[in-house]
């Protein structure tokens, strides 16, 4: 019996293939979190520019940013930091051909392993700021 | 062409797995290490003030800046732009990296031990 591919059919199936999988889901994730970490270089760096006019203009900006909110958006950027990092070894094995029958398992252990880093890591950066 | 574009893909390769070190040492000197949770021009005097912090932080802010503006590249290489907007980006990219790194050196050679 012949077989009747309908153009709406085929449509789906398309759209279906090139729906967010885990690979395009990793892909934009670490485009988003690289772009995020190029605007943060750039604010540090303007931050570290206070280094050159002397040690109380730089103790003072410290100070101004001594405050929770600061504290929690350096979890947050410790956390992009460490998606970045670690995606970006899953990438460089998967150049080099080692993680291709794993990638997606490998891709949700890596984010189970970024918010424990991140439980980890943002504890010493928040304990200050809370007591 | 194309080697220079195969040499920039190992370089960000190697670039992005030396800065997962250097931040990381740089991540546990601040926060693991810092026992106040501030953050003072004294002690980055008294780090800046050892030659190999020094060279450490000269190192890793051109690893840094390397790693950005190739992965900008990257991202915008994504989209299909004409060749001579390429060459012209890579060419900003270029710029404003030196720029960056002058700065950066600017605000690390400025700190002087109290």
């Amino acid at each position: 019996m012949k077989e009747v591919v309908r153009k709406d059919m085929l449509y789906k199936s398309v759209k279906f293939r090139y729906g967010l999988n885990t690979g395009l889901f990793a892909w934009i994730l670490h485009r988003l979190s690289g772009l995020a970490l190029v605007l943060y270089l750039i604010m540090h760096l303007t931050v570290l520019s206070t280094l050159a006019k002397g040690p109380e203009s730089f103790n003072n900006l410290m100070a101004k940013m001594n405050i929770l909110i600061f504290k929690v958006l350096e979890v947050g950027l410790f956390g992009v930091f460490v998606y970045h990092g670690l995606n970006g070894i899953r990438i460089i094995m998967s150049d080099f051909g080692m993680e291709s029958k794993y990638h997606k398992g490998l891709f949700w252990a890596l984010f189970v392993l970024v918010i424990v880093l991140v439980i980890v890591g943002g504890y010493p950066i928040m304990k200050h700021a809370l007591h | 062409m194309r080697r220079v574009n195969s040499l920039i893909w190992y370089l960000q390769r190697f670039s992005g797995i030396l800065l997962l070190i250097g931040l990381g040492i740089h991540f546990w000197v601040l926060h693991f290490a810092n026992k106040t949770g501030e953050y003072l021009y004294k002690d980055v005097a008294e780090r800046l003030s050892n030659p190999s912090w020094k060279a450490f932080y000269i190192v890793f802010l051109v690893v840094v800046i390397y790693h950005a503006m190739v992965g900008l590249r990257m991202v915008v290489f994504d989209f299909r732009i004409p060749n001579f907007l390429k060459r012209l980006f890579s060419i900003g990219l270029l710029i404003l990296g030196i720029v960056l790194f002058l700065w950066g050196m600017n605000s690390l050679l400025a700190v002087k031990p109290l």
